[in-house]
């Protein structure tokens, strides 16, 4: 194709959209809403996802050291512990640091000062895994080593794991069906813009353009429809999510001890490529598939 | 300059479009084929368009045997032949220039060809003052013009034209007639499907009558008959 021909069907695209604005507005309209649901839905799940994250790694392993260990066995447990696979952070506590621990927790002050000199709290490792999935594995590794008593929370991490696979099953269902509802409704609206023009293909057909010349502008417009379509709930959720975080952040910090949301630039970063592939992709891909139907003539 | 033979064509659903038929229209021709609706005149213009397939025969336009032509290659063919309906079909929202400038840009003429072949084009079937205006804003008869020099904008070898007076009234019929005879003139093989007596019989041209899928009649001028017997072949 020559160059000027390019230059002239890209702006019969350019034109045909303003032409076409109402077709090209119910179609972008239909790409705004399907992506502005599934920028919400992934918004969601993916909060959803983080927190229970972080709740999972509060959930720790105690290991207790043996009360007759040489100093220099102690170091070389510490450094063995911290080379284990999914071992995410290790504190030693001293049996001095468990006693203290406990005594905060107590009424009775002078609790420290009774068992200073004949301390029964055990020294230990405060372990703390990078995801629950992986805890019966670094449990395993730890039990291997005879001076450590290895306790964890074997039920409540059962539960976790539990609840947090139906999260991920549930979101990415419903994620799944959102995209297929999105490319379906889109598709649709297209195909409605290429039928209501299948006269002016038809022209073209008799007129001898190639198929190609045919389908160019209609993809420029695709295109075009599919960038105004994802720009708009890209801004959307950037900016309501930003103030969701101002509102919210802060009281749900101080409500769920130190839980915080998603960083939004970390939601915009899974967002953007998804609603940039669909919105564009979509509207590439879809008008081409639905002009093929109209140019056999 | 357009060949058919022993051409038939039996539609998916069993109705016969054409009979086993050959016929041969040569160049600078100006040939009329008439017939009621449902004769088989517009499966004749669908099958030289490559609209359609036939069934059966071949089909040669411009020396190209156009029944074996790939999917791919129909433009070119298309661009051949000029195509002017009853019903105009103009692009609604493009303005005349743009209409006829439109069938440039479709074979890719240069910005320079167009500008200079659009006005001469515009002149010659009288619409160069209505350039600017939209097809809803101009006449039936303007609009075919619109349609008749966007058909020839091209000097396609041939044009065919399906009804072009169909929505016209009788002054402006003849006057779309002229204009095809005008150009038939200028060398360009002119094909008209028509159902209007009077036209046919006026101006004295070559007539083919279709009936019932079969060709009845094939004169010449002032009555002379074609000696070519049309005898139905068995499929």
């Amino acid at each position: 194709m020559k160059w000027n021909t390019i230059k002239y069907l890209f702006k019969e695209g350019i034109l045909g959209l303003w032409k076409n604005r109402l077709m090209a507005l119910a179609s972008a309209g239909t790409i705004v809403l399907c992506l502005l649901i599934l920028g919400m839905s992934y918004s969601i799940a993916k909060n959803i996802e983080y927190i229970m994250h972080q709740v999972e790694t509060q959930l720790g392993i105690s290991a207790y050291v043996n009360e007759e260990i040489e100093e220099a066995r102690l170091t070389e447990i510490a450094a063995l512990i911290k080379n284990t696979p999914h071992v995410n952070e290790v504190t030693y506590v001293s049996k001095e640091d468990a006693l203290k621990t406990f005594a905060q927790g107590q009424e009775n002050d002078t609790l420290f000062e009774q068992f200073k000199n004949d301390n029964p709290l055990p020294a230990s490792f405060e372990i703390k895994v990078d995801q629950i999935e992986n805890q019966d594995q670094v449990v395993a590794k730890l039990s291997a080593i005879p001076e450590l008593q290895v306790e964890y929370f074997k039920n409540e991490s059962k539960i976790f794991m539990n609840v947090n696979r139906s999260i991920q099953l549930v979101s990415t269902v419903i994620i799944g069906c959102l995209v297929i509802i999105a490319l379906l409704l889109i598709t649709n609206t297209i195909k409605l813009t290429v039928y209501v023009r299948r006269r002016e293909i038809n022209i073209m057909k008799y007129l001898g353009a190639t198929d190609a010349f045919i389908r160019l502008p209609f993809v420029v417009e695709g295109v075009l429809i599919g960038i105004i379509g994802c720009m708009i709930p890209i801004y959307a959720i950037k900016e309501g999510y930003q103030f969701l975080i101002e509102v919210m952040g802060d009281s749900l910090g101080s409500f769920m001890g130190g839980m915080h949301l998603v960083p939004s630039a970390q939601i915009m970063q899974g967002l953007v490529p998804i609603f940039v592939a669909i919105g564009v992709g979509i509207g590439m891909i879809g008008s081409a598939i639905a002009i093929r139907k109209h140019l056999k003539v | 300059m357009i060949y058919l033979n022993n051409v038939s064509k039996t539609y998916p659903n069993g109705t016969v479009g054409i009979k086993p038929t050959s016929l041969s229209i040569e160049k600078g021709e100006f040939v009329f084929i008439t017939g009621n609706s449902g004769s088989g005149k517009s499966t004749l213009l669908k099958l030289m368009l490559k609209e359609i397939e036939p069934t059966h025969g071949k089909i040669s336009i411009n020396n190209k045997e156009i029944t074996k032509l790939r999917r791919r290659q129909v433009p070119y063919l298309r661009r051949d032949i000029g195509v002017v309906f009853q019903d105009f079909r103009l692009l609604p929202n493009k303005t005349v220039y743009e209409n006829v400038a439109f069938a440039m840009q479709v074979v890719q003429a240069t910005n320079k060809e167009i500008r200079r072949a659009v006005p001469v084009v515009l002149g010659l079937v009288g619409l160069a003052k209505k350039a600017r205006c939209y097809p809803h804003e101009l006449s039936g008869g303007e609009q075919q013009r619109t349609a008749i020099a966007r058909a020839i904008v091209n000097n396609s070898p041939i044009l065919i034209a399906d009804e072009p007076t169909g929505n016209l009234d009788p002054a402006t019929s003849w006057e779309i007639m002229t204009l095809l005879q005008d150009i038939n003139l200028r060398g360009v093989t002119v094909i008209v499907a028509t159902h209007e007596r009077e036209i046919v019989n006026v101006m004295k041209k070559r007539e083919i009558e279709v009936n019932s899928g079969m060709i009845v009649k094939d004169i010449y001028e002032e009555g002379y008959e074609d000696e070519m017997e049309y005898h139905q072949v068995p499929l």
